[in-house]
């Protein structure tokens, strides 16, 4: 049974650490180019490639690859969840022609109708159902065409998902109407009607 | 809309051939990507050596 007094105490988050995590901190890379770059570096390692593509084969989608890749990226402090947003596009891009240069048939997976796992899938994870050599081949004929990656030093990202539009953008300034405002907030109408009846 | 539905939505619109603004501003009319959809177009064309469209309407595999 948890013992209710082990919780913390009103206020104890002010004597933590704000530092503690990588994402408290300032995100590594803020260049576009910069992570582009970092990116292939890291799925185009034999090791990561050979898991990656293991994957794919077994079915999962390259929308979900991605999206773990750059979760994974957030989590070690490398970019903003808004920034792996705007490079899942060529990260993407990326595992596909690594697929494709293994020979191996994909599913990009950004069809609303997105599969869910099998048995069959999970069977194929367990076995590493996949041939080494293509793994090799594909992480080789896409690295050789990368240039060597130098960090930049840490700085802050401007802009993001949750800044204001601008007119350039075609989007209108200002607050979103209250229907939407609700829906993102999940809330729905019907719950307080349910309520009061 | 949740995180894994954004990444969603930013790969569909990416091989859609349309680049999100916050990129464009992260950019700068001035610095186009070196890693940009013409990027990757050539690296796909040096390991197959075909032809690829490079203006983003690639036919998407998808099941």
């Amino acid at each position: 049974m948890r013992n209710m007094l082990d919780g913390p105490i009103p206020g104890e988050n002010y004597t933590s650490d704000t530092k503690n995590y990588p994402w408290h901190r300032p995100p590594e890379l803020t260049k576009y180019d910069d992570a582009i770059k970092y990116s292939i570096e890291k799925l185009t390692d034999p090791k990561a490639a050979e898991g990656l593509l293991t994957f794919i084969e077994a079915g999962m989608p390259i929308a979900t690859a991605a999206d773990i890749f750059v979760t994974n990226g957030i989590g070690k402090g490398k970019w903003t969840p808004d920034f792996a947003i705007l490079i899942a596009g060529p990260v993407a891009r990326m595992m596909e022609l690594m697929a494709k240069a293994a020979e191996i048939e994909y599913d990009l997976g950004i069809d609303d109708d997105v599969p869910v796992p099998t048995v069959e899938f999970f069977k194929a994870v367990a076995e590493g159902n996949i041939d080494k050599e293509q793994v090799e081949d594909a992480s080789e004929a896409i690295e050789g065409s990368v240039d060597d990656f130098s960090e930049e030093p840490m700085g802050v990202a401007t802009g993001g998902l949750m800044a204001p539009q601008n007119e350039a953008t075609g989007l209108t300034e200002g607050v979103a109407p209250m229907d939407e405002q609700d829906a993102m907030l999940g809330y729905d109408p019907t719950d307080e009607e349910e309520v009061l009846v | 809309m949740t995180f894994e539905e954004a990444v969603k939505q930013s790969i569909k619109k990416y091989y859609e051939g349309i680049d999100p603004a916050a990129t464009m501003e992260l950019l700068g009319e001035e610095n186009p990507s070196e890693y940009g959809r013409d990027y990757f177009d050539s690296v796909e064309e040096e390991i197959f050596g075909e032809e690829v469209a490079s203006d983003g309407e690639e036919e998407v595999k998808d099941a």
